[in-house]
């Protein structure tokens, strides 16, 4: 946990200098999430620092883990670390995605109130700031499509009338990768909803010492005493993000090329859609954030091509893994624009 | 449309071009011609990739090509058809003529290709493939090992007396480095480069040094593949018309000695055979270089080998060859083996000085053979040093008295000698028994006029005459299994070749009771030397001919040549014998006669110097290059004092053999190299913020930063650690690795 999140932790602290006050603002709140986050689980990191980024985006989370990795953890202290307070939604909801649940188990219901003879929509849980769906490769179709119309739409209609979501909205779905009889796998258009489709690996050693070693605590854990933020400054946040983190045009070509490439790939099916290009801009600009940048680097590029696309990519038969694909399409556009900044612009 | 070329490739692509159009025009065009060639190319090359950025539709630049070669046909059409006289000045004429003819076309042809190369990305392998052409085109002469083609190339070797060898090697491995170079991916031409150019060292010293080696075999065998058909016989010599299958002669190695058409031993020299061909007549067998110009009186120089005195009841053969003859002066004037190596081997001087001029001739023999060929009437032969044991099997010098008088100068003289043993005399004069001879003799003598009659030179010249009228020459006869061939040709159907006529005139001649022989070895046309000193003999020219003696003038050939149904023997290519002779000229000097030093090869202090000051010059080139880039943040401008200055640490990194892996990103690196020099992570950030963030860093700033890295690196490693880094600041290359 020290390496990695404290240096992001410490560069946030100082950020690029140059760029506004709102990424300075946006950078503390950054870390202020980060922090209550990685006081709640241990040995996330990388995991704690794509939900924040996704969060700063826009975007929503697919964990695919083994049970027990701490994601509920996570999702809770996601939900807690937003000061809620006069919302009209729930900071956290947890939905276990079960064969017979229905899409009204999910949006929420009209129901008649005899009281007033009319009918009164019951918000259901996609009506909160963070939303766990957890094996949502469980459930029917029907109820996956309900999930990620609202995941897209950010609203709900019900009997013909729209309830708007939260603009926070954040869902952290999982599923498990194995096991998969009796399941419905979420074909490739909806993993496209998806920001990032995170794999969590076994944490560290020392981590795994120290969080048996202080589970009691993390069973019942007290009201943090770290600071929560406000959707405000999360809102403040992103605006300033997409705004003031530059995104130069040899990167935008490199990302570009990145798609290109798996389109021409011989293991690939169907290459990278337009639409996820799109998407991974504020995640890029909210990543060089986060790295006390007011610009998209190379780096960032790098790191988040994995989460971004290996999800979007639909294999070609007899291909299992799209992550060595999206390695070697990057490869070369990343080279050669490293390379590039060497040379007269 | 594809992304055109970028600025930049427009020089490469024209320098290409301009190297193609001076390859393609070099062995046709005058200097000046190439030069206006070449710039024409260069020019060409320029403009095609600049319009290849234009936005001229696509039909703009060929059709200017098109116009340009018009043009350029059209004046020089207008240029040839001038009255001559009209302009003053010829010269100028003639190279404005060439400028036109050569500038156009390479002007029209470079602007398209380089038009297409920089205007379509498929097309940027055209001016590679023109220059690849044009040197392909230059060197075709050369395959099959022809070492004396292409001219432009071989004549400059030996004028600078190089082994030609060499030099087609060195082009080679020239060749072999550019293509490989072309084969490389853009983005590494750099160090492609510099790889290509320790390459072509390695490649040229390797050269040098091949033949001490033995890594390379200088021919020393027939070089030239002068030998034509490998089936074909070595050899020639007397009767050289040779038989069509080899019988003997040939070891299993296929180095000889004589071929049956010569014989395996002098005594079968000049056989009658009915299974000659003409096959492999124009494969030379010897070259002889003349010192002194003289022209023989018969138009044709003769080269002798042997001389057949002695007849032994079916044909003539040498005296010393006969069982009963004693050869007694009747061989006194042949010369029956080489001299030692540096010996000379001297006769009588022949009779006849003031018919006779003296010529001395250097003989470098291709083939080997068992008796000299020696310039009648020779009477000395001395071994000399061969004049390239690459070529030639041996070298000798002859000098001879050439019958030069004007040939109705010998009427009036009496035929042998008074001098000569009876002996020697009867045998001169001893004709076959049977009468037929004596008949025909007779009815030739018949034919002369009143006041030639019984005159020997007048009577001999008969004698070629009704031969040559009478009788018919061809390979293809029909008398070698007769007990008299001579006699089955003469009175048969006429139809021989030389050997059968020598005899005839022989045999007539003894008739006539005059002395005469035959004798044996090549014959060679004067007019084919065309003025130059040089003769190539061939196997076709072997030959045997007929020899009258007359008194106070020697040997005198009667020659006759009757027309011929076989396909005539083509002139010796004037080129081949020119090179040849070239080759067996003795070197000037007279230090080349005692060494056979044929080919210059560089010295040990010459490849020195040169592999000296070419690493010297690589050192250079990369040391200053390495200084520059570390001084330039320094000098540069806001704008790019980020990335000099980045440059700048990771070329001092390099040093210590700190790169950037590919794949790595900046800051992944600069993390990693922190352990070493912890500037290179604000220098690194300062640089991206301005290459990505648009945010310029102060020079002096980012100068000093990298400064520091350069302070900072490796400072507390151990003495390996410094070993490399030492290393790494001779290299004087090494800043190519950073990236």
């Amino acid at each position: 946990m020290e390496q990695d999140g404290s240096t992001i932790d410490d560069r946030t602290a100082t950020p690029a200098g140059h760029g506004g006050a709102g990424l300075e603002q946006a950078a503390d709140t950054a870390r202020r999430v980060a922090a209550r986050l990685g006081e709640a689980i241990v040995g996330r990191d990388e995991v704690i620092d794509l939900v924040v980024i996704a969060w700063l985006a826009g975007g929503h989370v697919l964990l695919e883990d083994f049970p027990g990795s701490g994601k509920t953890m996570l999702a809770r202290a996601l939900g807690a670390s937003l000061d809620a307070d006069g919302s009209p939604f729930s900071a956290f909801r947890r939905v276990q995605f079960t064969p017979d649940l229905l899409p009204s188990d999910i949006t929420g219901v009209s129901v008649f109130d005899p009281e007033h003879g009319r009918f009164e929509f019951v918000p259901g849980p996609v009506f909160a700031h963070v939303l766990l769906a957890d094996e949502i490769n469980r459930t029917s179709p029907k109820v996956q499509s309900a999930l990620l119309e609202a995941m897209a739409e950010r609203q709900v209609t019900v009997d013909n009338v729209t309830h708007p979501l939260d603009p926070l909205f954040l869902v952290v779905a999982t599923q498990n990768p194995l096991g998969l009889a009796g399941t419905f796998p979420l074909p490739a258009p909806q993993l496209d909803r998806f920001l990032f489709k995170i794999r969590m690996e076994p944490i560290a050693r020392e981590a795994e010492l120290e969080v048996v070693a202080s589970y009691r605590q993390r069973l019942h854990p007290g009201p943090s005493t770290l600071p929560r933020i406000t959707p405000g400054e999360l809102l403040a946040a992103r605006d300033a993000v997409e705004r003031e983190v530059c995104f130069a045009p040899e990167l935008r070509s490199c990302l570009v090329d990145l798609a290109r490439a798996t389109r021409t790939d011989a293991r690939v099916a169907q290459g990278l859609s337009t639409r996820s290009l799109v998407q991974a801009v504020p995640a890029l600009q909210a990543r060089a954030m986060r790295r006390g940048r007011d610009f998209v680097s190379t780096d960032d590029l790098a790191a988040l091509a994995g989460p971004l696309f290996a999800h979007r990519i639909v294999l070609a038969p007899g291909v299992a893994d799209p992550a060595p694909v999206v390695a070697d399409a990057l490869a070369g556009p990343l080279e050669a624009t490293t390379r590039a900044t060497l040379h007269r612009g | 449309m594809t992304a055109p070329v970028p600025r930049r490739q427009g020089l490469p692509i024209a320098l290409v071009l301009g190297a193609a159009a001076g390859l393609l025009f070099a062995p046709a065009a005058s200097p000046t011609g190439l030069a206006i060639a070449i710039g024409a190319a260069l020019l060409g090359g320029l403009a095609g990739a600049r319009t290849a950025r234009s936005r001229a539709r696509a039909f703009v630049v060929p059709a200017a090509a098109l116009l340009v070669v018009l043009a350029g046909a059209l004046a020089t059409a207008l240029l040839d058809r001038l009255p001559p006289g009209l302009v003053p000045w010829p010269l100028l004429l003639a190279r404005g003529r060439e400028a036109l003819a050569l500038g156009a076309p390479a002007l029209a042809g470079a602007l398209l290709l380089a038009h297409a190369a920089a205007r379509v990305p498929a097309m940027r392998v055209l001016p590679l493939t023109a220059l690849v052409g044009a040197a392909a085109l230059l060197l075709a002469p050369h395959r099959g090992g022809a070492i004396h083609l292409p001219y432009a190339v071989s004549d400059r070797a030996f004028l600078t007396g190089w082994h030609p060898a060499l030099v087609f090697s060195a082009l080679g491995a020239i060749a072999g480095v550019v293509g490989s170079l072309a084969l490389y991916r853009p983005g590494r031409a750099r160090r492609a480069w510099l790889a290509g150019l320790l390459l072509l060292l390695a490649a040229v010293t390797l050269i040098r040094f091949a033949p001490g080696l033995g890594l390379l075999r200088l021919p020393s065998e027939d070089p030239l593949r002068l030998a034509g058909d490998p089936r074909g016989e070595r050899g020639g010599g007397a009767g050289g018309e040779r038989p069509q299958a080899p019988r003997g002669g040939q070891n299993p190695l296929g180095l000889t000695v004589p071929g049956p058409g010569h014989g395996e031993r002098p005594d079968e020299m000049a056989p009658f055979r009915d299974d000659y061909t003409s096959a492999g007549a124009e494969a030379p067998v010897a070259v002889v270089v003349l010192h002194d110009d003289v022209e023989p009186s018969n138009g044709v120089f003769y080269f002798r080998q042997v001389a057949f005195a002695v007849h032994n009841g079916r044909r003539l053969v040498r005296a010393r060859d006969s069982a009963d003859a004693e050869g007694a002066g009747l061989d006194a004037d042949l010369f029956d083996g080489f001299p030692a190596p540096g010996a000379r081997d001297t006769r009588a001087l022949p009779p006849g000085g003031a018919f006779r001029d003296p010529l001395h001739a250097t003989v470098s023999l291709v083939r080997d053979h068992v008796l000299p060929p020696v310039l009648a009437d020779g009477f000395a032969i001395e071994s000399v040093p061969n004049a390239d044991p690459a070529l030639f099997r041996r070298t000798y010098d002859t000098r001879s008295m050439v019958l030069t008088a004007k040939l109705p100068r010998l009427l009036g003289r009496t035929a042998g000698d008074p001098r000569w043993p009876a002996a020697q005399d009867a045998a001169l004069r001893e004709a076959p028994r049977d009468p037929r001879y004596a008949a025909l003799a007779a009815e030739i003598d018949a034919t002369l006029r009143p006041e030639y009659a019984g005159d020997p030179w007048a009577r001999a010249l008969a004698v070629a005459v009704w031969l040559e009228e009478h009788t018919q020459y061809s390979l293809r006869s029909r008398h070698a299994a007769a007990d008299d061939p001579t006699g089955s040709f003469l009175f048969g159907d006429r139809i021989g070749y030389c050997v059968h006529l020598a005899h005839a005139t022989a045999y007539l001649l003894r008739a006539m009771g005059l002395p005469s022989r035959v004798a044996a070895g090549y014959a060679y046309e004067a007019a084919d030397r065309a003025g130059g000193s040089a003769l190539l003999l061939r196997a076709g020219d072997a030959h045997a001919w007929a020899e009258l003696y007359l008194d106070g003038v020697g040997w005198v050939p009667i020659d006759s040549s009757p027309p011929s149904i076989d396909p005539p023997l083509a002139a010796p290519s004037l080129d081949l014998q020119r090179l040849l002779g070239e080759l067996a000229r003795p070197r000037p000097g007279g230090a080349g006669r005692g060494t056979p030093a044929p080919y210059r090869l560089p010295g040990r202090a010459e490849t020195l110097l040169v592999l000296g000051s070419a690493l010297l010059a690589w050192a250079g080139v990369g040391h200053a290059a390495k200084l520059w880039r570390r001084l330039a943040p320094r000098l540069a401008r806001r704008d790019r004092a980020a990335r000099l200055a980045l440059r700048a640490a990771l070329d001092r990194l390099a040093e210590t053999g700190l790169v950037r892996a590919t794949g790595e990103t900046r800051e992944a690196f600069a993390a990693r190299a922190a352990a070493a020099a912890p500037a290179i992570e604000p220098l690194t950030a300062a640089h991206l913020a301005a290459r990505f963030g648009g945010r310029p860093a102060e020079p002096r700033a980012a100068a000093g930063l990298a400064r520091a890295v350069a302070q900072q690196r490796a400072t507390d490693a151990g003495r390996g650690a410094r070993a490399r880094v030492w290393w790494g600041r001779l290299d004087p290359w090494r800043w190519v690795r950073s990236r």
